[in-house]
């Protein structure tokens, strides 16, 4: 092989790689599906070319174009990754919180399509279809031949960057931060109840992947010395989508190793097709397209997690010591050394005590919720006269609800009553169609759902909400407040500057998993359990989120009794150290022994409010409700 | 109603299946059969192996040793819409539904094998199940509220008219009225017509109360068997199961 053709390999490898980085970090990790990708590189791609270009009048202007500012490397370079990140601040309200997915995917496709034509066509900016070229190299004079050891170091340089993209996206992703975009990937409604931000999540995973895209351009064009539209075709995009799918989403190795495999392996060896001059002349380029279509179907069939699948993080906490030696473990402060009696919870097993283990929290005296006044503290959550309609159904007309501090407040009603949509707007994730929900004496009507959380204002879901692909471990981790490694520039400052908070997180989860019963399971996928186990999972991340007011939506919906008597038990204890629970159910003798008061309501309105006993003495309640 | 047109019933039949997902099992060895006409149903902790047993039996889960037979017929290892064919009606704990189907599209989905003029007298008699589907038949499906779901998955199996059912949780979001009515006058009444009926629940003294015969499940592997009474009469059962938590 001949030195000239391995330095081209080894070049557009470099290139690919980066771009295929990018891409990996966008779409396999944030679940941002980019269709639009090719523009960022196009963009960084133009800008190292006029910032290193003399002005359009030199070489005989025989090609028009703006900038040609003549610059010094590494200026061209730079230039390119600013850029390639600056212009994806337009496209961050496709991929915002309004339009996502699929939809959000079409309309980079389509700008992307429409971008190149744009260009194309329109001679004085860009020089239309002919393209940029005779483009400067870096470090070389005009004229000055091109040296075998000036290309391997051109070689070399490409690779490092190469090198350094790998480390620095390897960083973000291994970080606090990068479990909230997968967390954001695997189900964005419920990241955001647990207050990331996606917009801004989303925001940052299109500038960075952008600018690495521009940058992975900049390099190539000071390498080939020219830039077309010809070169960034929409097409180009499937094929890097292509390289990351095979190579395996999510998993940045594997995004190297489908940059090796598919545009620069792929291609190269299809080139060597034997060809004749019967053929139609664009037969063979096509049949490429139609070879890395095919590619893509066979992977997505047999192997879709592709050649290097993103791997399980395991995550040992007997590595950090005995977790009794370490920092206060769960929110609310009950005690993370009482006995595991959930993880015996089989039959024929040891009795479990009919009411849950000893808390660090003495729970109040006397709580047989029918003799009790009503009690608690301060009003901690209202709502007011709060509406919702969809289309022509009011599914909550105007309800009015006061929530105590302190209280395991209840919420019951036939199905359809509007439990599960009044609790949606309390937390935010549905707007009101009109009323006022105010929280901690602040008016939060307007204020979305990441935001309410953020404030202490947790829910939990009535379908399965658990983020699949992450394990249950890295659940729990996801919904910690204040991790200092959970923004972009905490992960980029590395696991120094987070290591700490990381660890007491993890001690605080594996104390909440004893608790519960689950520590076997710590490190199994959270998708891979059983419905119940996932509803203690989701239940525990709302616990790890410190909330102050928690929102359930059937807690113990699939779960075993004595589990449930479990939660409720500390739930209880919690209380008593000053969280506040409502929680709609429908199993009564949870109601019973733990909730006061309790609110039923039936067709989208409050019907009554008391204590269970209470409630059981209304007739309407007793109609609409524990009789069918 | 929906038990007077149930014709025929078969016996079920699981022997010694054990299946997961690739590593190791997670159920071992599991002997169960459901008889025409019984009510069978399976308790146990969470994690105890309940709904991947009743995945292995409709083809979901791959069993990995032991047979799936459906009234006479060898359904160990058939595709899951072989086994829907054989007149076993499934219905799963989650994903029950076609969210962006109204509710009256999925009643014809879990209809299409009938003859086209039979799915609205059908579609007539399941709503008179469930009233409250009949009330919102062009809703779509992913509107509808947690128990309301559970409704029309379990009616778009009761469409077909299976002779063998299969159903996870099937009040695990249901109102306790509504639970109650579901247990006592619809699960019993198909067996009262003469289909196998192989039932998960949670609320174990509910479902005892509807049961011919149990099975408790730990660990993946069936440590009890036995009629409600006998049961119940096992103060280890008692205590976990019947611990005062059920629904009333």
């Amino acid at each position: 092989m001949n030195s000239y053709y391995l330095i081209n390999l080894l070049i557009y490898a470099a290139v690919d790689a980066m771009a295929c980085l990018g891409l990996s970090q966008q779409f396999g990790v944030a679940g941002v599906t980019n269709f639009g990708f090719i523009i960022f590189q196009a963009a960084g791609g133009y800008t190292a070319a006029i910032l290193a270009l003399p002005s359009d009048s030199a070489n005989g202007g025989f090609q028009s174009y703006i900038g040609g500012w003549d610059l010094p490397f590494p200026i061209p370079w730079i230039g390119a990754a600013v850029v390639g990140g600056l212009i994806a601040l337009p496209f961050t309200f496709l991929v915002g919180r309004r339009l996502r997915g699929d939809f959000a995917a079409v309309g980079l496709l389509v700008t992307a399509v429409l971008l190149n034509l744009l260009v194309t066509n329109y001679r004085p900016v860009l020089n239309g279809d002919a393209g940029l070229s005779l483009i400067p190299q870096p470090l070389l004079r005009e004229g000055s031949r091109q040296s075998a050891g000036y290309e391997w170091l051109f070689t070399v340089g490409a690779l490092v960057v190469c090198a350094a993209v790998y480390l620095f996206v390897r960083r973000i992703t291994e970080s606090p931060y990068g479990r909230s975009l997968r967390a954001m990937r695997d189900n964005d409604i419920v990241a955001d109840s647990l207050g990331k931000n996606l917009l801004s999540l989303r925001t940052a995973m299109l500038v960075t992947g952008g600018a690495i895209a521009g940058l992975s351009g900049g390099i190539l064009v000071s390498y080939i010395t020219t830039w077309s539209p010809a070169a960034w075709g929409y097409a180009e995009t499937v094929v890097l989508f292509a390289a990351v799918i095979i190579g395996g989403a999510g998993n940045h190795r594997g995004a190297i190793l489908g940059a090796i495999l598919v545009p620069v392996g792929f291609e190269e060896i299809t080139r060597y097709i034997p060809t004749s001059n019967n053929l139609p002349p664009n037969l063979i380029p096509s049949l490429q397209w139609v070879a890395i279509g095919l590619l893509i179907v066979v992977f997505l069939w047999f192997r879709p997690q592709g050649v290097l699948p993103e791997r399980k993080r395991v995550i040992r906490a007997s590595l950090l010591g005995p977790p009794a030696s370490l920092a206060p473990a769960a929110p609310g402060g009950t005690d993370p050394a009482s006995p595991a009696a959930a993880g015996t919870a089989v039959a024929g097993a040891a009795p479990l005590a009919p009411v849950p283990a000893a808390s660090a929290v003495p729970r109040p005296a006397a709580p047989r919720p029918a003799e009790t006044a009503p009690r608690g503290g301060e009003v901690v959550l209202q709502a007011a006269d709060v509406v919702r309609e969809f289309g022509g159904l009011r599914a909550v007309a105007g309800v009015s609800l006061s929530v105590r501090r302190g209280t395991l407040t209840g919420l019951i009603g036939p199905n359809g009553a509007g439990k599960s949509t009044l609790l949606a707007m309390l937390a935010g994730t549905l707007p009101v169609s009109s009323g006022r929900i105010s929280y901690q004496g602040q008016d939060v009507t307007s204020l979305p759902a990441y935001r309410r959380a953020r404030l202490g204002l947790i829910r939990t879901f009535q379908l399965a909400s658990e983020f699949k692909k992450l394990t249950v471990m890295e659940n729990l981790l996801s919904s910690v407040p204040g991790n200092r490694g959970d923004s972009l520039r905490g992960a980029a400052a590395g696991p120094r500057y987070w290591r700490g908070d990381e660890n007491a997180a993890i001690v605080g989860a594996t104390a909440l998993l004893e608790r519960f019963g689950l520590e076997a399971h710590a490190n199994s996928y959270a998708g891979d359990l059983s419905g119940g186990q996932r509803r203690m999972v989701e239940i525990m991340r709302a616990l790890m989120a410190k909330p102050r007011v928690l929102l359930l939506d059937e807690p113990m919906a699939g779960v075993h009794p004595s589990l449930a008597r479990k939660i409720g038990g500390e739930l209880v204890a919690l209380a008593a150290g000053g969280l506040t629970v409502l929680m709609v159910e429908h199993e009564l003798a949870i109601m019973d022994e733990f909730c006061d008061p309790v609110v039923a309501m039936a067709e989208g309105a409050v019907l009554a409010q008391g204590t269970m006993a209470e409630l059981r003495r209304r007739s309407d309640v007793v109609e609409a409700y524990l009789v069918g | 109603m929906l038990a007077e047109r149930t014709s025929r019933g078969v016996p079920l039949r699981a022997t010694g299946v054990t299946a997961g997902y690739g590593g190791d099992p997670v159920i071992r060895n599991i002997t169960v059969h459901a008889d025409p006409g019984e009510v069978v149903s399976l308790v146990g902790a969470n994690g105890s192996g309940k709904s991947t047993f009743l995945k292995s039996l409709v083809g979901v889960v791959r069993v990995s040793t032991g047979t799936v037979v459906v009234g006479e017929t060898d359904m160990t290892r058939k595709a899951p819409e072989e086994v829907a064919r054989a007149g076993v009606g499934y219905v799963p704990q989650v994903d029950d539904v076609f969210a962006p189907l109204t509710v009256r599209e999925n009643l014809e989905m879990g209809g299409y094998l009938l003859p086209s003029r039979q799915v609205r007298t059908r579609i007539d008699e399941v709503t008179a199940v469930f009233p409250r589907l009949g009330a919102m038949l062009s809703r779509a499906a992913g509107k509808l509220s947690g128990g309301e779901r559970k409704m029309l998955a379990m009616g778009r199996v009761l469409m077909l008219q299976p002779s063998a059912f299969l159903l996870d949780e099937p009040t695990a979001n249901l109102a306790p009225a509504i639970a109650r009515t579901l247990l006592e006058e619809h699960v019993r009444s198909l067996a009262g017509s003469g289909a196998s009926v192989l039932v998960v629940e949670q609320r174990a003294r509910a479902v005892l109360a509807i049961s011919d015969r149990t099975y408790v499940l730990a660990g993946g592997e069936v440590r009890m068997q036995g009629t409600p009474a006998e049961l119940a009469a096992s103060p280890a059962f008692v205590e976990s199961f019947l611990g005062g938590t059920v629904t009333r």
